[in-house]
């Protein structure tokens, strides 16, 4: 039987985990002995087929910044990002694929052939970052049976270990994203109710903010910059996340900064710190606010607050949270590993529904209790021209038909209409995203649907959307009069030629390269 | 001031009228007639019909139409009835006839159809009556024509000795050329189904108090408001007391877009030309208009969609120098107020034609939607939707759109933490 693991694919650390026998996951250590890799990446000057991935990638930033990539994830999915390395261009798949071919790598040496896995992202990832992860997965070899949102990982890794009940608010700052997900739990029944996402928003943003703080007390000091090359940058951002754990333990940080125009010692208070990212955590607060508002409650409707990513152990996040729901977040799960170990557990629950034959017996049984009922991440709609009630014109709109957090599987239709006399086709696009105003949604697919000719206008189009479990989606288009019929299908693991091709590519790229 | 921008207007309008006249029925006017008057309106009360006696002499009907009616012929004529409508009742047209009408046969089918056109102006000759569209403006409908089967007639000459209803028209389904009293001329015409021949003919003329705006009306209106639109621009351009060259520009594209077309004469377009330096130069010496005024007959005369157009034109002059400056910004502000724009819509047009990356200054209100009158409740919940919208935003597939909704998230929590406050964690 093959092994079963779950992967989180994080901005500043990734881990792996896999199902033992009785179906319970396990963190697998790297070569290193780490239960966690950095998401860092290193190209050897030395050696060019030889790429590191992990702590040697991080001591060896400093050396050459320029062939050293961090925080992928906040660029998956962006097409124009590129990094340039020996005259190669690396886009954000093939570099996310580097950190998954050392994770399974690793796994592989200690635990046999690894194939089945599922890899987590953040909840607020749409369908072309989702696709991309998925993408970065297939390159290496793995069979990517599914997607997990992180928040999800993790409670489902929390209900399974823990005895809980009611409405719980997994309060995931990770790296460099930030989601809230609040979530019914009975036992090991768990039910998504509301998910929102920050995906400019994580730790990487405070280390940030603290760099900040060390090149102001330098400027005013020397009037003169602190940072002055890439080399410098990449180490003080390495001392501004430290300073930033330190803070996370002790009231105060010091360190000496050396600079071009002397040195100087800096003592960075909690205080100091606090107001820096002071608007860091309002986005914070502000997206715990919008996911209550949305499932229509009250803080003191909430249970339990779950705490997920490194991020969550800043003092300042735990008494803003303590502050707004009455009790302290729930800090028992280790913050950095959770993910990983509920990924393992979705990737088991897809194998058990999709391919029971390939599971163990004994994973089977452990895994026979849970249930998860999870929610459409996004709202998908289309583009339809409605009269505007204040001008009487038309106007281009994006009518949503599958509203954001509707509760897997789903299904929903609503009528339109043809504009005009004679009308022989409506271009439908099928959109991704929460605004009414097209410019600001993704537009995900878009078809010519032929109607039947001289006919009045407004005649009856009937647009359906359903999702199902494994994050397909189906989308019908009936002329009502004419019964014809336009139907497109999406999902995240069946994709034109073109992306199958793409990846192939991306797998033979990849071969030659040695990862460490 | 109005005297300048009256010169304005009136070079505009007379370097351009044969263009503009042509125009109106090529590109699509910025304002709406459509949304001139509203159906619902309408429907409440339309106008008043006065119409004495259709074919008979009356008061109103002038002596070369009033004849006696002639049963050896169609008669027509037309009053004014009321129609239920829900609980209200609605002025509709009523159209009667007498006399005779003769078929091919026996149990002949047959239509009728009405057309109506306006004669109120002899020296204009008749002007038509178009279909009022259902929405959008009115730019294309066709001259109206009631239609209607009429069933048959059971013998092949038959004389209506009274006078019989034969159609109401409902003041809606129509578009006159002016408001206020009008003479419309009624040709009826009763057609075989089968050949489509005219079997009988007939026509009246009644008066008619149309208290809509006509389609010549709105004509004139969407002249007259791209002129002041032109003048809002220059002011709105002229804010910060330096009107640039990239400002200029986007005037005189929107005037050639608005006031022109490609085949106008060399000269015409010369005194377009002149006309708009004459006004840059008037405010590059200080001039100013009094937008307040301006915008208040805009108001009178041009429909939101218009006025919406306006204030986009407005936006862009602000943003053509690629920063906004706080006095546009307060200027764009009073115009949307005086134009009668709500601020979530202007809003939503700020955040598309002038990004918060080209604010010189930030604005809460304009940016983010919160005022200093809110409560921290009030202020709390509209940054918390600001939150929402662009953190949705900011995975867009368009790198401009994510650029500006991570702006929007920094300015967005800044003001939470201005106006909500952080609590430190001790």
């Amino acid at each position: 039987m093959a092994n079963i693991v779950g992967i989180d694919l994080g901005t500043t650390f990734s881990a792996l985990s896999m199902l033992n026998a009785i179906g319970k996951p396990e963190i697998v250590p790297n070569a290193d002995g780490e239960r966690l890799t950095p998401s860092a990446i290193f190209f050897d000057e030395e050696n060019p087929d030889v790429i590191r991935v992990g702590v040697e990638a991080i001591n060896s930033r400093h050396l050459n910044p320029a062939r050293s990539v961090r925080w992928v994830k906040r660029h998956m999915g962006d097409a124009e990002y590129k990094v340039s390395i020996d005259r190669k261009d690396w886009t954000a798949v093939d570099l996310s694929a580097l950190i998954l071919k050392k994770l399974r790598q690793d796994c592989q040496a200690e635990r046999g052939e690894v194939r089945d896995a599922v890899i987590s992202v953040p909840a607020h990832f749409d369908e072309v970052r989702r696709k991309a992860t998925m993408d970065a997965g297939t390159a290496v070899g793995l069979n990517v049976i599914g997607i997990v949102n992180e928040p999800v990982a993790a409670a489902l890794h929390y209900a399974t270990t823990r005895d809980v009940s009611g409405k719980i608010l997994v309060y995931d700052l990770g790296g460099g994203t930030f989601d809230v997900t609040l979530m019914e739990v009975n036992g090991t029944q768990m039910e998504i109710l509301c998910s929102q996402g920050d995906h400019a928003l994580g730790g990487i943003d405070f280390d940030q903010k603290v760099l900040e703080i060390l090149e102001k007390l330098y400027r005013d000091k020397f009037g003169m910059d602190l940072i002055t090359s890439d080399e410098e940058r990449a180490k003080y951002e390495d001392e501004a996340e430290d300073i930033k754990k330190t803070l996370s333990r002790r009231p105060v940080a010091k360190k000496m900064l050396y600079g071009q125009s002397g040195s100087m010692r800096v003592e960075i208070t909690r205080e100091m710190f606090e107001e820096a990212v002071a608007s860091l955590v309002a986005r914070c607060d502000m997206m715990v606010e919008v996911v209550l508002e949305e499932a229509h409650i009250t803080p003191s409707d909430v249970d339990k607050v779950l705490l997920v990513g490194g991020s969550t152990r800043m003092p300042l996040v735990r008494s803003h949270l303590e502050a707004t729901f009455g009790f302290p977040p729930e800090t028992a799960v280790n913050v950095d590993e959770c993910v990983a170990l509920g990924a393992a557990l979705h990737a088991g629950l897809t194998m058990v529904r999709e391919k029971p034959d390939e599971v163990d017996a004994g994973v089977r049984t452990g895994l026979k209790d849970i249930s998860l009922t999870d929610v459409c991440n996004h709202s998908y709609g289309t583009i339809c021209a409605p009269v505007d009630k204040e001008t009487g014109q038309r106007v281009i709109q994006n009518r949503i038909i599958l509203q954001k957090n509707t509760p897997l599987p789903c299904e929903a239709s609503q009528m339109f209409y043809t504009v005009s006399e004679g009308q022989k086709r409506v271009e439908v696009t099928i959109t991704q995203g929460e605004d009414t105003d097209p410019a600001y949604v993704n537009k995900i697919a878009t078809h010519s649907f032929e109607l039947p000719p001289d006919r009045p206008a407004e005649r009856p189009i009937k647009v359906t959307y359903s999702y199902d479990m494994n994050q397909r989606m189906h989308c019908k288009f009936e002329d009502i009069d004419s019964g014809r019929v336009l139907e497109v299908d999406f999902a995240l693991d069946q994709e034109g030629g073109a992306c199958e091709e793409r990846v192939a590519e991306q797998t033979k790229e990849l071969e030659p390269f040695k990862v460490e | 001031m109005r005297t300048l921008l009256a010169h304005v207007g009136s070079a505009l309008r007379q370097a351009w009228s044969a263009v503009c006249h042509r125009a109106q029925h090529v590109a699509a006017p910025p304002l709406d007639p459509g949304a001139a008057g509203g159906c619902d309106k309408v429907r409440q009360y339309l106008g008043r019909v006065s119409v004495p006696g259709g074919n008979r002499s009356g008061p109103d009907v002038p002596p070369d139409f009033a004849k006696a009616v002639d049963l050896g012929e169609l008669n027509a004529r037309v009053r004014i009835g009321r129609e239920a409508d829900g609980d209200a009742w609605r002025s509709v047209l009523v159209i009667e006839i007498c006399g005779t009408i003769g078929a091919p046969d026996e149990d002949h089918e047959v239509a009728l159809e009405i057309s109506v056109s306006d004669v109120t102006d002899s020296a204009a000759g008749s002007l038509p009556v178009l279909t009022r569209p259902k929405y959008g403006p009115l730019q294309g409908s066709a001259h109206f024509i009631y239609q209607a089967d009429m069933g048959k007639l059971c013998r092949q000459t038959t004389v209506l000795e009274d006078w019989t209803t034969l159609a109401q028209l409902s003041p809606e389904w129509f578009v006159l050329p002016r408001q206020g009293s009008r003479r419309l001329q009624y040709n009826l015409t009763i057609v075989s189904r089968q050949t489509r021949e005219p079997l009988a003919a007939a026509s009246c003329i009644g008066v008619f108090e149309n208290i809509e705006t006509g389609y010549l009306d709105i004509e004139d209106n969407i002249q007259r408001a791209k002129t002041l639109a032109v003048g809002l621009a220059f002011s709105v351009g002229a804010a910060n007391n330096a009107l640039r060259d990239a400002e200029l520009d986007v005037i005189h594209g929107w005037v050639r877009t608005n006031f022109g077309s490609t085949n106008v004469s060399t000269q015409a377009k010369l005194e377009l030309q002149r006309a708009l330096e004459k006004t840059a130069a008037f405010f590059r010496k200080g001039g100013r208009l009094d937008v307040q005024n301006i915008c208040g007959e805009i108001v009178d005369i041009a429909p939101m969609v218009g006025r919406l157009e306006m204030m986009d034109l407005c936006l862009r002059v602000a943003g053509a120098k690629g920063q906004v400056t706080q006095a546009e910004l307060t200027l764009l502000k009073n115009v949307a107020e005086w134009l009668e724009v709500d601020r979530t819509r202007l809003r939503a047009m700020v955040e598309k034609v002038l990004p918060v990356s080209m604010h010189e200054s930030r604005d809460a209100e304009m940016i983010l939607g919160v005022t200093e009158e809110m409560s921290e409740d009030e202020a709390r919940h509209q940054l918390n939707r600001e939150y929402a919208k662009w953190s949705s935003r900011v995975i867009s597939s368009d790198p401009a759109i994510r650029k500006q909704a991570d702006q929007m998230l920094n300015l967005i929590a800044d003001a939470r933490t201005q106006y909500v406050g952080v609590r430190p964690s001790r």
